[in-house]
């Protein structure tokens, strides 16, 4: 099919994919699943030369040809919000697209104005309640610890309120969290019970910080031959386990050495 | 014991699937591949000495499933994948290499240990992942 200048609107078409491309971003999508999803967009224009270039930090695309010029954009992607749900419901809208079920006016539209996929407030914060008791189920609890566990819950919810409210950095607040975490079920081990298992017990509350969604994509990104996203998503993972593990170790050892003065 | 187990691990992959927002439609499912995973982990760890294979064994099927799901579903395989990894993190491991270090004299030299033992676990997740994705990859070519 020949090019022709004025068929289509091409800006809209660029405009298109990086949205597609950001919002997949800021999801928590591996780099190269973003990539292929706007170069699919991005080719559907016909030009010479579609290349889109994602690393965890931001997204460049250029549309290239002769007959028409160059298109280039390019976008900074700051704070990041796992949502698996947003991913799939962008992965439907480009397949429709390329299968052209829809136009390009009604994806760009589809994409400007999606509802982001989200539960209602008290659903996610009874979710990260009843989180770590399961996780302390399976890791060998018992029922005190259980009920533990769920007051632990609580400590994960004040630091995400924190995280909305004061936006401070998540290496502070993993580490708040899990310090509250570790000081609090070593305090009940000293005051109430003496046999209080406290590696079930911590392990499972800070389950829901652990780095699986980063660990995960930072795995595929290398599998796919992406080292640099790959390479960034394996610090980030490393460096969310640190930070947790080092409030494991500041709240257990502060409450070791107070009780150890008394 | 192995349904106290089924339900924890039900559990657990459900509410950190809502916590993650996974649509509701995909929500049993996520929760079933988690639990097949978890399931397989504590079966063959009570009964083998060794945990490595427990765990490659247990990271691999849960990827095969995810990856059939997805196709099945038309949908990313990473909304299955994530939540079904994430019991087999090895929290535990974490957990002991602190634990450890904190403790001075003869017991600090557990650490090395358990800090090798936490990368071998994340290992063994990684191989899984890396061949059943080459493995889907190659015999199953298809619109993602």
């Amino acid at each position: 099919m020949p090019l022709n200048p004025f068929s289509v609107d091409y800006h809209l078409i660029a405009d298109t994919a990086m949205l597609a491309g950001e919002i997949m971003l800021v999801a928590g999508a591996e780099t190269y699943r973003v990539e292929d999803t706007m170069i699919r967009i991005l080719k559907t224009s016909q030009f010479d030369r579609c290349d889109a270039f994602v690393v965890p930090t931001g997204i460049m695309l250029t549309l290239e040809d002769w007959r028409i010029g160059t298109i280039s954009l390019n976008r900074r992607i700051g704070e990041k919000q796992t949502n698996l749900g947003n991913i799939e419901k962008v992965n439907d809208i480009s397949r429709k697209y390329c299968c052209e079920e829809l136009t390009l006016k009604e994806t760009f539209h589809q994409l400007k104005y999606m509802q982001s996929v989200s539960y209602p407030h008290w659903v996610t914060y009874l979710a990260m309640i009843i989180c770590a008791p399961c996780f302390v189920l399976i890791l060998g609890g018992r029922f005190r610890e259980l009920f533990i566990a769920a007051f632990n819950g609580l400590f994960i919810i004040l630091s995400k309120m924190m995280n909305q409210k004061l936006k401070i950095n998540n290496f502070v607040l993993n580490l708040f969290a899990s310090y509250l975490i570790a000081f609090t079920s070593s305090l009940f081990q000293h005051l109430l019970y003496e046999d209080l298992l406290l590696e079930p017990l911590i392990t499972g509350s800070v389950m829901v910080l652990l780095p699986g969604v980063a660990m995960t994509t930072g795995i595929r990104d290398t599998l796919e031959g992406d080292f640099m996203s790959g390479g960034a998503r394996m610090i980030e993972a490393f460096v969310i386990a640190a930070s947790v593990a080092v409030g494991i170790g500041i709240g257990l050892s502060s409450c070791n050495l107070i009780f150890s003065l008394f | 014991m192995i349904i106290l187990h089924a339900l924890g691990a039900y559990g657990s992959v459900i509410a950190l699937c809502i916590i993650f927002c996974v649509p509701k439609k995909y929500l049993n499912l996520s929760g079933m591949v988690g639990t097949v995973g978890w399931l397989i982990y504590i079966l063959l760890s009570g009964n083998t000495s060794t945990e490595m294979f427990p765990m490659f064994l247990a990271a691999l099927i849960v990827s095969v499933i995810s990856h059939i799901f997805a196709r099945w579903k038309k949908a990313p395989v990473t909304l299955f994948l994530i939540p079904g990894i994430l019991p087999l993190v090895p929290g535990v491991g974490m957990y002991r290499i602190v634990y450890y270090f904190m403790l001075e004299g003869s017991q600090s030299n557990m650490t090395s240990y358990y800090f090798v033992y936490t990368l071998q676990m994340a290992g063994m997740i990684a191989i899984a992942i890396f061949i059943t994705d080459t493995f889907f990859k190659v015999f199953f070519r298809h619109p993602r």
